[in-house]
Order: C-alpha cells, then structure tokens, then sequence
C-alpha cells in the first residue's frame, strides 16, 4: 500500500466525518430529496455516511494485508522469513 | 400475542446453564498456563472467536436496551451520535492505530493501555495513573451490565425470576466462567453470545419492521408524518444538535477502544491479519445490529409512544413475538450483558494485576500475580453488583461516561506513542492524563455545569490536549530515541514475522 493511497483514505474518513456530524452536516440535514419515502437526509444519516466510512475501512484492510503478503514473501526470498 | 412467564424464564434459566457450560469447557479444554495465557489467551485466538468476542465485549446492556432507548427518546440525532459516530471513530480507531497496537504489542509483550505509555514516556507514575482511572470507569461500566440484567429479567420472566436473585445468579456464572478460564473461557462464551445477539437484534428488528411496520417505506412514512422531529436534527427534545452530537459522539467513541477489555483484545488475535481486518468488520456488525434496533423503533414508535425508554424494545417484542421467539431475544440480550460484564471485570483484573503489582513487585512468582487478577476481576464484578442495587435513572449514563474518562486519560498520549512523535514530553503526558482525568470526574459528576451547549464529557479531552501540548513545550524529558525506533521498526514488519519471532521467544524462555 502506497502512502499515497494511504493518506487518500485518510482524507476521505475525513471528508466523510466532517460531512457526517462534523461543521458540514447541517448543510446536509437541509438538503430537498427524497427516495420513495424515506427523506436523503435520512437515508444519508442511516445507510449512505456509515456505509460509506465501511467500505473506506474495508479498502484499506484489502491494499493492508495485500502490502503484507508481499513483505512476508520478500522476507521469505531473502531469507528473513 | 399471550406471553408465558413460565416458559420465558426456562428458556432463559436453560440459556444460563449452556452459557456456564462453554465457559468451564474453554477452561477444561485448555487450562491456564501463565498470565499471559490468562490474560490474551496466550495471543493464539482464531480470528473468527476473535472477531466475535471482540464485537460481544463492545455490545452490552446498551446496544439492544440503551441505545435503542435513545433512538426512542430522541430520533435520528442519536442514531448519528452513536451508530454513525461509532463507525467513524471506534472502527476508526482500530482503522488508525489497531494494527500497529498489535504488532507493538507481539514485539514487546504489552498487554494494557499502561504498558503502552509508560513504556514510550518511560513513566511509571504514568501508568499507575491510568491504571487507577481505567479501574474507575470500568467499575462504572460493568455496574451498567448488572442494571440491565434487572430490567431484563423483570421483563423477561414476568416476575417469575426475583430481580436481585437472578441477577446475583448471573454474577455468579460470569464469576464462575471467568476466574477458571480467563480469556480463553470469557472469548468462547463471547463467541456464542455475539453470534446470538447479532441473529437476535437482526432477525427479530426486521421480523417486526415487516410483519408489523409494514417495511422500510410505510414505517418511515408514518413517522415523519405523525412525529416527524424523530427523523430531525435536534429530534423531539431539542437537545441533540449538533454541537451536543459532536462533542458527545467524540470523546465517547474515541474512548471505546482505550477500556482495558477492548485494548487487550487488540493484543489477542493470533493472526495480525485479522487485525487489520477489525475496521470494517466492527463497523459493520455493529451497524447491522443499529439498525435491526432502528426498525423495532420504526415499527413502535407509534404504537407504544409511552413506553419507558429502556424497556421499549423488549415490550415491543414482548407483544409481538411468540414466547419462545421473545426469550431467544431475551437471552440475547442476557448475551450481550454477560459478555461485555466478564470481559470488563476480567479487564480489571488485568489492569490491577499487569499494572500494579507487577509493577510494584516484579520478585513475586508468576502465580501470586495470577491470583490477584482472578481475586480483583470478583471484587470489581461483585462490587458493580452491589452498587447496581442502588440504581440510576438511564441506563447509558455511566457507559459513555467511562468511556470519556478513557479518552481524557489517555487519547493523545497515545496517539503520540504509536505515530511516533518526539515532541511530547513525560511530564507532559502525565500533567495532561491527570488533569483530563479530573476534568472529566469534575463535569460528569455535575460539580461543574457545561458551557456553550456542550456534553459535560468533552471537557476532559480538551484540557488534555491542551495541557499535553503546553506543558510538553515547556519540559525536556522525551521519549528515549532508541524507543522510537524500534517501535516504529516493529510497524515496519510482516505480521507473520513477528508472529514467529514471538513464538520463539516464548519456547526459548519456556525452556530457560
């Protein structure tokens, strides 16, 4: 995992915490749409924002464990491991 | 639908048997070695008990009464503050720190919270400190579990289960379970547990959201237009806006992770893998079982509007559910206490035991440690049982309470330690972890009221950064160099590697 990719993740938590209970909620709580019955605020306050900071967490355990399995083989060719 | 007290309160009597006999088979199976064997199960657990041990110990009286209580009470505004500020900030922190906690964990042995920064700030007075403020607010924790046990059972067994006799029953199971096993014995009933409350809380919330609410849409149709502040910011009360959401949802849910019990099930897993593994997994639990809660809310909101807050979810399915379907609830929600009470008072065990007197009196043999921290785990479990009988108003008071204590105490110093930072100092970390700990005591116990709207738990933290980063400008003891680096080095390398190095360790020394 890159640092880049890292701290790319870093900054969407961020963006996603700010956006869902930090100085930008407000402005979400007032948005106008709806799905069906259920109103975007709710919808982005139930489902949207907490799966979204799911899928960030889940990214980064994949490119994590990806960047391990390479270190564990690297240690393994030359010996360490 | 007709509900049998009877029947309830055998399948729940029946739940407590099973539950005593998986915690004395994790003992039989596999007694306990040493301390650390104790203590992490030897940090040899599969990630599958691991996850669900770890999950079972965060869902506690709380997730299924208390929580849902507040979705009653006060709408959406607490669902962000807590389901969605759980996301965010305890997956989050294992998302930050978690894997890098355990692999500084299997270099150097830590086990508590105190290992970790009063190695990094080389401060022994530090730990002590923690260790005494972590004592605190668990004892308040676990005194939450035992409270819910008598809301459970009142509404369980229809009084046929006296409330101070079964709860003293369940006490002495966790005792029982708990000072044989350890943490072999509190993560295989966990295990179980876990698996019971996620299928309870999901399961039954949408069984009823269907059955009875008529789905999704219809449900939240009928709220917005019958209550519609449910499903706004600051909800029907006009307390949870968001400078209240935020400056609850903050520390609270950065403590979660500092409580002794959760910290230590950091260092457990076998696999690092697992580890790196826990952010999302957590999240995601937990939000499945928010929103099983979620619909039971949606569902009753309109049909038992007077109900009292922390018995509106088994009422709910107390009504609607067949007897045998409403106690499988029922002891799911017993699940949820149990594991969360014996993983808190084995924690307290842990703490006085690791960073007490091991501290003080490293000569004594392995075995006298091991006894204190069986001895201490039964005082701290039966002290909360005592000061349960003396009751509190709601039930998830002191559980957010002792969570902030943990922030205060500790967050950044341990923020610090693990990102490596050189600036901060050991007076610093100490001066900034007692005055937060006061801080905090100060507010939450309404000595002094909160300005600006804020939660009175918010405070703690505050004074801590900002004593933390001054009073570290001012002094000149920092970290050791040498610490730094090789912690920052041990984040460096595979979890396998350092699996294997620290299994042979560990025959090396067996065989010294």
């Amino acid at each position: 995992m890159t640092d880049n990719a890292r701290l790319g993740l870093d900054v969407v938590w961020l963006v996603i915490a700010v956006l869902y209970l930090g100085p930008l909620a407000p402005m979400l709580a007032n948005v106008n749409l709806s799905f069906g019955n259920v109103s975007f605020f709710a919808a982005w306050a139930v489902v949207i924002g907490p799966l979204l900071a799911i899928v960030v967490f889940g990214v980064n355990s994949y490119l994590r464990i990806k960047e391990d399995r390479t270190r564990t083989g690297q240690a393994a060719s030359t010996g360490g491991d | 639908m007709a509900f049998d007290p009877v029947l309830s309160s055998g399948i729940i009597l029946a739940y407590l048997v099973v539950t005593l006999g998986i915690g004395i088979a994790g003992w039989r199976i596999s007694p306990s070695k040493n301390m650390e064997d104790y203590l992490l199960a030897d940090r040899a657990v599969h990630w599958f008990v691991g996850f669900f041990s770890t999950i079972a110990s965060q869902f506690s009286a709380l997730t299924l009464m208390g929580f849902v209580a507040f979705y009653f009470k006060f709408g959406i505004s607490t669902f962000i503050a807590i389901t969605g500020a759980y996301i965010l900030f305890t997956s989050g922190t294992y998302y930050f720190i978690g894997p890098k906690v355990w692999k500084i964990g299997r270099k150097f042995g830590h086990i508590t919270p105190s290992d970790t920064v009063r190695e990094y700030y080389d401060s022994p007075l530090f730990g002590y400190i923690v260790a005494v403020g972590m004592i605190l607010a668990l004892i308040a924790y676990l005194e939450v579990q035992l409270m819910g046990v008598g809301i459970l059972l009142k509404l369980g067994s229809g009084g046929v289960i006296p409330v101070t006799a079964g709860a003293a029953a369940i006490t002495v199971v966790i005792a029982i379970y708990t000072w044989l096993g350890g943490m072999k014995s509190v993560a295989w009933v966990d295990t179980v547990q876990g698996v019971m409350l996620l299928g309870g809380a999901v399961i039954g919330g949408f069984v009823l959201l269907f059955t009875i609410g008529g789905g999704f849409g219809p449900a939240f149709s009928q709220i917005a237009s019958q209550k519609p502040a449910l499903l706004q910011v600051p909800g029907p009360a006009g307390v949870w806006n968001w400078v209240f959401i935020a400056t609850f949802a903050i520390p609270v849910f950065l403590g979660w992770v500092y409580h002794p019990h959760m910290w230590m099930r950091l260092h457990y897993f076998k696999s690092g893998r697992a580890v790196e593994n826990l952010p999302w997994v957590s999240g995601g639990i937990f939000w499945l079982t928010q929103i099983g809660g979620l619909a039971v809310v949606l569902t009753g909101a309109l049909i038992i509007p007077d109900a009292p807050p922390d018995q509106f979810i088994l009422l709910m399915f107390r009504n609607y559910f067949p007897t045998v379907a409403f106690a499988l609830v029922a002891s799911a929600a017993l699940a949820a206490i149990m594991s969360s009470a014996s993983s808190q008072c084995h924690g307290i065990g842990a703490v006085a035991a690791r960073d007490v007197t091991e501290q003080i009196w490293p000569e004594w043999e392995e075995s006298k440690h091991l006894m204190v921290a069986r001895v201490t785990m039964l005082i701290g479990l039966l002290g909360a049982f005592f000061l349960s009988t003396l009751g509190i108003p709601f039930l998830v008071t002191s559980g957010a309470a002792a969570a902030a204590i943990s922030t205060a105490l500790i967050f950044p110093q341990v923020i610090a330690a693990v990102y490596g930072w050189e600036w901060p100092t050991r007076e610093g970390a100490v001066a900034a972890g007692a005055l937060g700990l006061i801080t905090s005591l100060v507010f939450l116990l309404g000595w002094v009221s909160s300005p600006f709207g804020v939660w009175p738990g918010f405070w703690g933290l505050v004074v801590n950064v900002v004593a933390f980063v001054v009073v570290s400008s001012v002094t000149n003891s920092h970290p050791e160099k040498s610490t730094i680096n090789e912690w920052q080095e041990a984040m460096q390398d595979s979890t396998v590697a350092l699996d294997r190095e620290h299994r042979e360790n560990v025959v090396v020394s067996s065989d010294d």
